[in-house]
């Protein structure tokens, strides 16, 4: 992001690294009150975050006796059993990490696709409504967080979301349900079997497919996780001066070039930010298996030294898809700098 | 460039009315204007009505008396309707109690989120003190790390609390501070509550958005730092506040993740659902999803009132500029 505020810096010091660390110019005097309004912030790293990342570290290779008579639990060494026995022989962690992470790696690029779509239609000028729509579609993250999604509000029981769920869920069952579903919702089985069978017939690699039909049976849940992504989007695509497709439109572009020369560009270094949010709201959504999973290693079985060992394992994981995510999107990023 | 294009269109020699009808109705951009907006229509409405739908389905469900449930003519609306699950549901909540204490709770905290949120938002934003770049970072690391990867030592940490070995010196054994509303404020105290780290970047960047000048015309005009700061930058971010407050509350108000790991016993309308139990499953499924809505009540109005700072908060927070 561009510096739009001129920061005042102080020239760089020559000399001794040690004489010069308490010695202050002008420039440093006058950013001292800084450490005032971050005082509550460094407080908590010192004393709450860094020793947690550290003890969670350290937990992973121990295991945690409570002592009975509430005076604090001791720390055992075991090494890296607990890793060992995450991957070798619980049954079911990777599978539910694998299946986690396979959840995040194909609802990422559909919300971003999906959002940004949305945005674009949010944007059109002469829709009328449009502030209504982005109300409604900013509604699922302010009530489908935390408990409501938890308990099921959002998914289970909305029969357009089991159809589709039943229809797309395996491409490689024949479709042949239908006649249990309810009578109501027959058309929307019909309309979605046909488009079933002209995607089959498209003959598309399998992969491609399996990709299409998992993102159709996860609609709910992508369109309920994208009320941010699609307000960043809208912003940024207004925040594009005009200016520049007014001199496209003399130029003679059409929209269709408008679109890939000159939004696409100038609204990529957006595409970055919401991937890298979209990652990290998953953290706190529990439809991802793995969270649950671990809280109830570690709370429900109070065994802390594992579950800290899984969280260690799941956040090396995060930290490794984050990378992968900021590196490939971060080449096609355009820098209107 | 819309009326660039409009000028060209309108041909200024027609008369009569048909021509004029035909020059404004029957022309290629009208056509792409009607249909575009037909498409766009199907598609938002559509999917608005997926996001709204299963609220629609629950308040449907809430008035329905116990034996249309195994009625399967009835789907939508109840043929009966009586108030008598919603009431139920509402005496399990015990929302004069409970739902106090949730209340004070999401409003302490979303207090305390704003206020530290924007102290270092604005520290962030306009000093550049040694180590200020290493701190954002870590911020932003606070974002980044899982929850999960720091809940077991937090909740040891709190589960035997201790200052240093002077609890224990004092007392003989640390504090236990296990379904307190200490953890949660002393974590929201310290800036890293709930999506803390996201409020003070979205502060950073509101501040970093506001001319510097206000405030050197404080300073010329006599004002030390923290006076031009209480006096000139606060007043001119409230809009924001409010929105990272609005955020902060009504995640706390739903909120199980932390209030599920510190409190226990004690329960907040959030962690209190999974106690509503009934002999009757599905009863007890549709009891359930009524408390939820109950719940959930109070944020859909607070979001109706205030969704402008909701919307545009975000639109403005300079997370794109």
């Amino acid at each position: 992001m561009a510096e739009h505020v001129p920061v005042l810096k102080s020239p760089k010091k020559k000399g001794n690294f040690l004489r010069n660390l308490f010695r202050m110019d002008l420039v440093e005097r006058r950013n001292l009150p800084g450490y005032l309004f971050v005082l509550p912030i460094i407080i908590g790293f010192v004393l709450i975050f860094l020793p947690a990342m550290f003890q969670s570290i350290h937990f992973s290779v121990s295991e945690i006796q409570i002592r009975t008579d509430g005076t604090g639990y001791d720390l055992i060494s075991k090494g890296l059993s607990n890793y060992h026995k995450a991957f070798f022989v619980d049954a079911s962690f990777v599978l539910v990490l694998g299946e986690s992470l396979r959840d995040m790696v194909i609802n990422l690029p559909v919300i971003l696709i999906f959002s940004f779509f949305m945005s674009i239609l949010l944007n059109r000028k002469k829709l009328p409504g449009r502030t209504v729509l982005r109300v409604i579609f900013f509604l699922p993250v302010v009530i489908y967080s935390g408990i409501a999604s938890a308990a099921g509000l959002t998914s289970g029981t909305g029969e357009t979301a089991e159809i589709a769920a039943q229809i797309f869920s395996d491409p490689t069952i024949a479709s042949g349900g239908s006649s249990s579903m309810q009578s109501g919702f027959a058309s929307i089985m019909g309309m979605a079997l046909s488009f079933r069978v002209v995607l089959e017939s498209m003959q598309l690699p399998s992969w491609l497919m399996q990709f299409i039909f998992m993102s159709i049976s996860r609609l709910e849940w992508i369109i309920q996780s994208s009320g941010v992504q699609i307000l960043v989007f809208l912003a940024a695509l207004q925040s594009i001066p005009t200016s520049v497709f007014e001199a496209a439109v003399v130029e003679g572009l059409t929209g269709w070039e408008m679109f890939w020369k000159i939004t696409l560009p100038m609204i990529s270094s957006m595409i970055l930010v919401n991937s890298i949010y979209t990652i990290v709201d998953s953290f706190t959504n529990p439809r991802y298996a793995i969270h649950e999973f671990i809280r109830n290693q570690s709370f429900g079985k109070a065994d802390y030294g594992y579950g800290s060992a899984l969280s260690v394992i799941y956040f090396i994981c995060v930290i490794v898809l984050i990378g992968i995510v900021t590196g490939i999107v971060s080449r096609y990023v355009f820098y209107n700098d | 460039m819309e009326k660039y294009v409009e000028k060209q269109d309108i041909d200024l020699t027609v008369t009569t009315k048909g021509q004029r009808f035909r020059s404004k109705y029957l022309t290629w951009k009208f056509a792409a204007t009607f249909f575009g907006n037909l498409f766009a229509y199907v598609l938002t409405i559509g999917i608005a009505f997926v996001i709204v739908y299963p609220l629609l389905r629950r308040v449907g469900n809430a008035f329905k008396p116990v034996e249309e449930f195994y009625d399967s003519s009835v789907v939508y609306f109840p043929r009966n309707p009586t108030f008598d699950v919603i009431r139920q549901a509402y005496r399990r909540l015990n929302v004069s109690t409970v739902g106090v204490t949730s209340f004070i709770l999401a409003l302490t905290i979303g207090f305390l989120q704003t206020a530290i949120s924007t102290l270092a938002g604005y520290g962030f934003a306009r000093f550049q003190f040694r180590g200020s770049k290493v701190l954002f970072a870590l911020v932003i690391l606070t974002l980044v790390v899982p929850p999960q990867t720091i809940l077991i030592p937090i909740f040891l940490r709190f589960r035997f609390m201790d200052a240093f070995g002077i609890i224990t010196a004092i007392f003989g054994k640390p504090i236990n501070m296990i379904d307190t509303y200490g953890p949660q404020i002393m974590l929201a105290l310290t800036g890293l509550g709930w999506k803390n780290g996201l409020y003070i970047y979205m502060l950073r960047q509101y501040f970093r958005g506001i001319p510097r000048v206000l405030e050197e015309a404080a300073y010329i005009d006599g004002a030390k730092t923290f006076r031009a700061f209480f006096t000139i930058m606060l007043p001119s971010a409230v809009p924001m506040m409010l929105t990272v407050f609005l955020f902060s509350f009504s995640w706390q108000w739903t909120d199980s993740f932390y209030s599920g790991t510190f409190l226990i016993k004690k329960g907040l309308l959030a962690t209190s659902i999974k106690w509503i139990t009934h002999k009757n499953e599905l009863m007890q499924f549709n009891l359930q999803q009524t408390a939820i809505l109950l719940i959930i009540l109070p944020l859909i109005l607070l979001f109706i009132i205030t969704q402008r700072y909701f919307v545009e908060g975000i639109e403005r927070s300079g997370i794109v500029g």
